[in-house]
């Protein structure tokens, strides 16, 4: 056999070294990230001492009180031992009160968070349904109805942003029919309407690249030799070509995913959803930074673990991708 | 080029559509006989009619007038946004992929880590550092696009670097200053001016998404956003507040879209 | 009669008649060869015989394979054809696999999809008919851990799964180096079908094909028993593929210069990826005269075409020296370049993708003079002088009436080609690398590109090139070398 043989795949001993590698890479990013979150602090400017007491509605601090605050935080310390100490109170879930409520910060997302998971796996598991449906439908009825139907949703997905489809809705659905309400509940039935704001996003482009994996699939040489030897259309569809469009999509979602939490900011303030999200915008608007910090990381934890499950999962899926590969480089 | 990207209805339909809109965001607030901030408390939330064309907000203001004046605004911005990003982004690019070594490997590393920040989320994070506002706003979201185009611009260079014309010319004896002003960065350039272009419609929507929730412009300025955020408490009385702007967004993108998407094609 | 062609013409969706009144018949145990080149219509052919033609193509006339009437049948009687009465082997091994898929999967899916159990025991025999050893092993590993000889085989075991009585093969050698070829046909011919073979080398076939069909824009120009073919042609066009494949011997011109060019000692090239090392290029040892032409051969992944970089230094190797007359220009001790001779324009190289060596958005004056902007060359010269410069060179390569303000777009893939050489020949290089020049072109530019080159070098620039297509190289080279697996042999 030829040099690209150099090891044997069936290996287990590679799929290990590689998912391992993934994961010191994950770690590598995370403790960057943690710097960078960090960082928004002191990068606010002025005095973080004053600020504290200013967002804890401490009109004229005192020098006494200024230098409590400081101590309390250890503001005087060198940066190095500030992040450390942040960062050891931050992986035990401790990211200081916030500057509105003085409450812990960690009590006021985890109070947030169900309705925000709720909302962010309805709309995953819509759009995923409603993308690979519309994709395999219009690739299955290439050029004819209703392929075409799916092209022009696909483009006006791109076109209509996320919070317009929200007031649409609200708009027409709530106002005109009385169909959900305008304050949302946070339960199955009433994450219809946000979630499907939210994977309204997603759907556009999901379905335009797996339509184009589909097709490019479709038409390959092994599509064709498949054909030749008696295969069906359907089953060229559903053995040949979803098998391998879908690899390229799997991480096409897992790179969603943190973007969901952002999307989720704008449709929980339109449909007032109280979750993390909405909470967000306004810690945005207040510069309520600790809970900004708990924000960003907790938006990036879901990014990089959703990727890393990703990762391994067409690892594992996907034979190629387990063996040796090089480019070479340009002297 | 130019013929072959006029052979297409859609495209050309686009480039139309673009020109109506610039000329009415320029041409509209001149010859308009309303001042787009001065409020009038008679004519409050009223609909369309003779004198007001596109009805009256919550304030008494013209909307016509608002909805060009917050075009000028909203797309100034997404213009100024992309073209810094771009600018900035190409120029990053290039000289990490071309210097190479321990500096690409580092300023690569960084940019992964803050990639591994969802952009919105992103942008939300420095608003929230620099505070509201809307040129705050503007800075936020040209530094979470930042990351995520110079690593492309420095893929399109390396690949632009391992192109057969440029081995040929590195081999006959030509420099790399000369090789990447000659064929890299316009190539470079090229490739990622296209990228732009189809980002163009999200670079829209993202600073309406965030002034829509606001993030952004502050009142009285208008802005497209900003207009759909004020007028949703209004939503059952004024319904018509929601129309001008939404549809001034919808065809903008829709305009940029078809533009973007056949300079892709034909490239 | 297993395959007959009545008067068959076929329309493309985009309206290109890429077949017109084609009659042509294939009997029991029997092999037709249908030969042309590129662009000649035969693919269009062996896709018409099993309805697996392009939606929405327009086919007049009649094909019969078995008993069954093609045109205009339905996609059930088309299914019952598939696979059970006519085999299929596509050109290019490694795409015709589904690549998530274990080889088994492939040989089991020519049961599944007609509803049939496999039996692993069948498909094992089957393979080590075809010399594949351990198929219970190596069935199990997926197709890019295969050889394309090897995959190959197992495709044609596919194929052949359900006795059909005809087999159809598209250019099912065209991957491979001339060797594995034929053992590719006798593979084909063991299985004791009817054989529609679908060729553009007629070298190749000569001692398989019982009838040969030479096909030309869509028509078949001439056919007839092979022998006849061979020894009385009568189409101009069957005469020129001929000729072109008739030439057995090499180059026999003498080399006058003895003046050492290039020479390589114990290249190496070694990447490193995931912790596994990739041997790219085991060992070559090579030294190249002035106006000398070397050919490289060898299939695909062998190492030839990393080879090639490193004789260019446009890579550096893992191990072993470049000399550029007798100057150390790389090593495998340094990244770096060494020498007065690197980067002078020494070696210039030839691309197999003649469009993309070309900056699109020049002019084909600026493109050609672009060497002479070159560091070591202090003259500066004038925008009027190189457009003269430009139109000399251009004659030398044949584009003497070339507007030298054309840019790329307006160029054929053989004008291109050329001007890839012009450019080259600008920087008077002591040494042209070529890599599969000719595989972007037909046959009748690719000869006058060949001729170009011999003419280069009769004026004293050595050439290495490097292919797959052993003729050619034959033709053209004073030397032909194999590489085999990163190794090159003398």
């Amino acid at each position: 056999m030829s040099n690209r043989v150099s090891i044997p795949f069936s290996d287990s001993r590679i799929f290990l070294r590689l998912i391992a590698s993934r994961i010191g890479q994950a770690l590598l990013t995370v403790f960057g990230v943690s710097i960078l979150v960090w960082a928004l602090l002191p990068l606010a400017g002025g005095d973080t001492a004053e600020r504290v007491l200013q967002a804890r509605g401490v009109e004229n601090p005192s020098s006494v009180e200024i230098q409590a605050v400081r101590d309390e935080f250890g503001l005087e310390k060198p940066l190095v031992v500030q992040y450390f100490t942040w960062l050891g109170k931050a992986v035990q879930g401790d990211f200081s009160v916030s500057f509105r409520s003085r409450r812990p910060v960690v009590f006021e997302i985890a109070e947030r968070l169900p309705a925000t998971v709720l909302l962010a796996s309805v709309a995953l598991l819509m759009s995923i349904a409603m993308s690979i449906s519309a994709a395999t439908l219009s690739v299955a009825y290439y050029g004819r109805f209703p392929d075409p139907v799916v092209q022009f949703l696909a483009q006006a997905s791109s076109a209509v942003p996320a919070f317009m489809v929200g007031l649409l809705i609200l708009q027409f659905l709530v106002v005109g029919f009385g169909f959900g309400n305008v304050i949302s509940q946070v339960s199955l039935l009433g994450s219809l309407l946000p979630a499907f704001c939210l994977a309204w996003a997603l759907f556009g482009g999901w379905t335009q690249v797996l339509r184009s994996d589909l097709l490019s699939a479709a038409h390959s040489r092994y599509a064709l030799v498949a054909e030749a030897r008696g295969a069906s259309r359907r089953r060229i569809l559903w053995r040949y070509a979803l098998p391998n469009a879908l690899l390229p999509f799997l991480t096409l979602v897992g790179m969603s995913l943190g973007g969901l939490l952002g999307g989720a900011a704008i449709v929980e303030t339109v449909f007032s959803w109280n979750g993390i999200g909405s909470y967000a915008i306004q810690a945005v608007a207040a510069r309520d930074l600790p809970v900004v910090q708990a924000f960003v990381l907790l938006a990036t934890l879901v990014y990089i673990s959703s990727n890393l499950a990703v990762d391994v999962l067409t690892l594992w899926l996907d034979p190629r991708l387990r063996v040796a590969q090089s480019t070479p480089r340009f002297i | 080029m130019h013929s072959e990207f006029f052979s297409n209805r859609s495209a050309v339909a686009g480039v139309i559509l673009a020109a109506f809109l610039l000329l009415f965001i320029t041409i509209l607030p001149l010859a308009s006989q309303h001042e787009p901030n001065v409020q009038n408390p008679a004519r409050k939330l009223r609909g369309p009619d003779s004198e007001n064309l596109l009805g009256t907000d919550q304030f008494g203001r013209d909307v016509l007038t608002r909805v060009a004046v917050g075009g000028r605004r909203s797309l100034g911005a997404a213009v100024a946004v992309i073209g810094l990003t771009l600018g900035l982004s190409v120029f990053a690019g290039i000289v990490i992929a071309l210097v190479g070594g321990i500096i690409d490997s580092v300023v690569s590393r960084i940019i992964e880590v803050v990639l591994a920040v969802p952009s919105v989320i992103l942008a939300l994070a420095i608003v929230g550092v620099l505070g509201v506002g809307y040129l705050n706003l503007l800075v936020a979201v040209v530094l979470s696009f930042l990351a995520y185009y110079a690593r492309l611009a420095r893929g399109y260079a390396l690949s632009a670097s391992q192109r057969p014309d440029v081995i040929t010319a590195r081999l006959a004896g030509i420099g790399w200053m000369r090789i990447t002003g000659t064929h890299i960065a316009p190539d470079v350039f090229r490739q990622m001016l296209i990228v732009a272009t189809l980002d163009l419609g999200g670079v829209i929507v993202t600073i309406a998404s965030l002034s829509f929730l606001g993030l952004g412009a502050q009142p009285p300025d208008a802005e497209w956003g900003a207009m759909l955020g004020e007028a949703r408490f209004f939503f059952t009385t004024a319904p018509h507040l929601l129309l001008a702007p939404s549809f001034a967004i919808l065809l903008t993108i829709i305009s940029v879209n078809l533009i973007g998407n056949r300079l892709k094609r034909i490239e | 009669m297993v395959l007959e062609f009545q008067d068959v013409s076929i329309d493309y969706p985009n309206g290109f008649r890429a077949a017109s009144g084609v009659s042509f018949s294939v009997e029991a145990g029997q092999c037709l060869a249908i030969v042309g080149e590129s662009g000649s219509g035969k693919t269009t052919l062996a896709r018409a015989a099993l309805g697996i033609l392009p939606k929405g193509s327009r086919v007049s006339g009649s094909i019969r394979t078995g008993d069954t009437e093609i045109v205009g049948a339905s996609e059930k009687t088309l299914r019952r054809v598939r696979g059970l009465m006519a085999g299929f082997v596509s050109q290019e091994p490694f795409s015709s696999f589904n690549p998530i898929a274990r080889v088994y999967d492939h040989l089991a899916e020519a049961w599944r999809v007609h509803a049939r159990r496999p039996d692993a025991l069948t498909i094992y025999g089957s393979l080590e008919d075809l010399g594949i050893e351990n198929a219970s092993r190596t069935t199990d590993k997926y197709p890019f851990e295969w050889s394309g000889g090897m995959l190959q085989r197992a495709a044609i075991a596919a194929a052949a799964t359900h006795r059909p009585t005809i087999i159809i093969a598209d250019e099912p050698t065209s991957a491979l180096d001339t060797s594995r070829a034929e053992s590719i046909l006798a593979a084909l011919k063991a299985s004791r079908a009817a054989l529609l073979l679908i060729s553009h080398d007629i070298g190749l076939v000569r001692r398989y094909a019982d009838k040969i069909a030479v096909c030309y824009e869509g028509r078949i120009v001439e056919i007839g028993e092979a022998a006849r073919i061979f020894s009385r042609p009568q189409h101009e066009h069957t005469k020129s593929l001929l000729h072109d494949a008739s030439a057995e011997t090499e180059n026999e011109d003498q080399i006058t210069s003895d003046r050492v060019v290039l020479e390589a000692k114990d290249l190496r090239k070694t990447y490193v990826r995931a912790g596994a090392e990739m041997h790219a290029v085991r060992r070559a040892d090579l030294t190249v005269r002035s106006g000398e032409i070397v050919g490289i051969c060898g299939p695909s992944g062998s190492g030839k075409s990393t080879l090639l970089r490193l004789l260019a230094t446009i890579d550096t190797p893992t191990h072993g020296t470049v000399l550029f007359e007798n100057d150390l220009v790389t090593s495998g001790d340094s990244r770096k370049l060494q020498g007065r001779k690197a980067r002078t324009g020494f070696v210039m190289p030839i691309f197999q993708d003649p469009l993309s060596s070309l900056n699109a958005n020049w002019k084909v004056w600026r493109i050609v003079t672009e060497p002479l902007e070159a560091k070591h060359r202090s003259e500066k010269l004038t925008r009027s002088e190189k457009r003269d410069i430009a139109q000399q060179i251009l004659a030398k390569v044949g584009l003497e009436s070339l507007d030298l303000d054309t840019r790329p777009r307006r160029l054929s893939v053989g004008q291109s080609q050329r001007i890839s050489i012009a450019r080259a020949l600008i920087a008077s290089p002591k040494l042209i690398v070529a890599d599969e020049p000719t595989s972007a072109l037909d046959v009748s530019v690719s000869r006058k590109i060949l001729g170009l080159f011999a003419k280069i070098a009769a004026a004293g620039t050595a050439i290495v090139i490097v292919s797959h297509d052993q003729s050619m190289l034959k033709n053209l080279c004073h030397r032909v070398l194999r590489m085999d697996e990163g190794v090159l042999l003398n």
